[in-house]
């Protein structure tokens, strides 16, 4: 339990000092800043497309962020460390994507609903694109931390793992801009909160599953 | 009863016999037998590729057995590996970095405090450096003060002293003689001569 809880301190601290909720978060505003400029000020239009634009830009943000995961770890020896550490490598991975989810993940997804003024969300339907969002965000690290994990060890895994991570998150896109595309037409709570309770089950899917298969992923290529 | 560091209880027994093992299609080695008891400290030597490393990592469980028996305690957390990667993270300081592991390692139940094991190695002027800022040989100590700072009785150690001064050598042979005193079982792998180790194993390099 102790190397549970001091895996998880370790990796948001080294998170928050590489700033890779940072990086991300900037990226990700670009992304949705620089939309107006090719599509002009229409604003109809902007307010039509902001729900999947929204969407696509965050998981770009987040796949940024997957080669940071264990690719450190791996160069620097750390890995050797976990496998020696007498806790089950799939509870240290757990701990990683938990830490993923806090450190990196979770800010992004706190800071995404502003950049909705910039596509024309009217105020009253932040809190609901937040809320949508959140229920969204453990199943991006989950889902992520698995591609990342059979990625590493090649060079440039970061964009390996985007490549496998992407169709994983599919799922994510259709169910959440669908939902957003419903608040932000102005439906009631009752029309979108399914949206919420299953982005949030292939989050407890993905929670499940993913630090299995990067446990088997990466004692796979150590072997 | 945590604090204590002594393993003779249970006397610890790495026997393999015929041991062949392949890295990628390419036979490493073949044949290989040698047995240690607690208390023995084996010296492993051999030419670039002998598969020095390849043996350490087998004998810590990280690498499969190709062929041959194998026969080591499967309790992960009995061993310390300190390979050519010194696990240290260079964003955080050395004293984070020492804290990481006796909690991480140790479950916080160490026997040693951070602040003492960073004197004892030499390096406790440098607890709020980050480790970035460190030279090798002060790395590759920070490294070793691992195997102070969680007690474990075998030790694995992957040319222990690349970059080390001859304080640093010092310290590491008063270090390992205390820990064969304590019923502990050193393998080291090394070009260099080592001061602490009984036993000698040579593996034949000539089958590249």
């Amino acid at each position: 339990m102790n190397s549970f809880i001091a895996l998880i301190r370790q990796d948001i601290a080294l998170a928050w000092r590489q700033n890779s909720a940072g990086l991300s978060i900037s990226f990700f505003m670009m992304a949705v800043a620089l939309i107006p400029f090719g599509l002009g000020p229409d604003l109809k239009l902007l307010r039509d497309i902001a729900p999947g634009l929204v969407w696509v830009a965050l998981l770009l943000a987040v796949l940024l962020s997957l080669e940071s995961i264990f690719q450190a770890d791996l160069e620097d020896g750390s890995f050797d460390q976990y496998l020696l550490s007498g806790t089950p490598l799939e509870i240290l991975m757990l701990a990683k994507g938990l830490a993923h989810w806090v450190g990196v993940v979770l800010p992004l997804v706190l800071t995404a609903p502003l950049a909705g003024l910039l596509l024309n969300i009217d105020t009253p339907s932040l809190l609901p694109v937040c809320l949508i969002l959140l229920a969204g965000s453990p199943a991006m690290s989950f889902l992520g931390m698995m591609g990342s994990a059979l990625a590493a060890g090649v060079s440039r895994s970061g964009l390996l793992a985007a490549l496998m991570v992407m169709p994983l998150y599919v799922p994510l896109l259709i169910f959440g801009s669908s939902a957003l595309s419903q608040i932000l037409k102005g439906a009631a709570t009752g029309d979108w909160i399914n949206a919420v309770f299953l982005l949030l089950s292939i989050g407890g899917a993905a929670l499940f599953f993913g630090p299995l298969v990067a446990a088997a992923g990466l004692r796979a290529f150590l072997k | 009863m945590i604090n204590t560091y002594n393993f003779s209880q249970s006397d610890i027994l790495i026997e393999g016999k015929s041991l062949t093992c392949h890295r990628s299609a390419r036979l490493v080695f073949t044949g290989l037998d040698f047995t240690m008891k607690s208390g023995m400290a084996m010296m492993v030597q051999g030419a670039n590729g002998a598969g020095k490393t390849t043996l350490l990592r087998l004998i810590a469980g990280l690498l499969p057995l190709s062929s041959g028996s194998l026969k080591r305690p499967e309790t992960a957390s009995l061993y310390h590996y300190l390979g050519h990667q010194n696990a240290i993270k260079k964003q955080k300081t050395v004293k984070e970095n020492v804290s990481f592991w006796a909690e991480f390692q140790g479950n916080g139940a160490s026997r040693i405090s951070t602040k003492d094991a960073l004197q004892t190695a030499g390096i406790d002027g440098l607890a709020d450096i980050k480790t970035a800022a460190l030279s090798s040989g002060q790395q590759r100590r920070l490294a070793l003060t691992r195997l102070m700072v969680t007690p474990r009785p075998i030790w694995l150690l992957d040319e222990p002293l690349t970059g080390l001064d001859d304080d640093g050598k010092d310290w590491l042979t008063d270090m390992a003689q205390a820990h064969l005193k304590k019923k502990g079982l050193i393998i080291a792998a090394s070009h260099e001569p080592l001061a602490f180790t009984t036993h000698d194993l040579k593996i034949g390099g000539s089958k590249r």
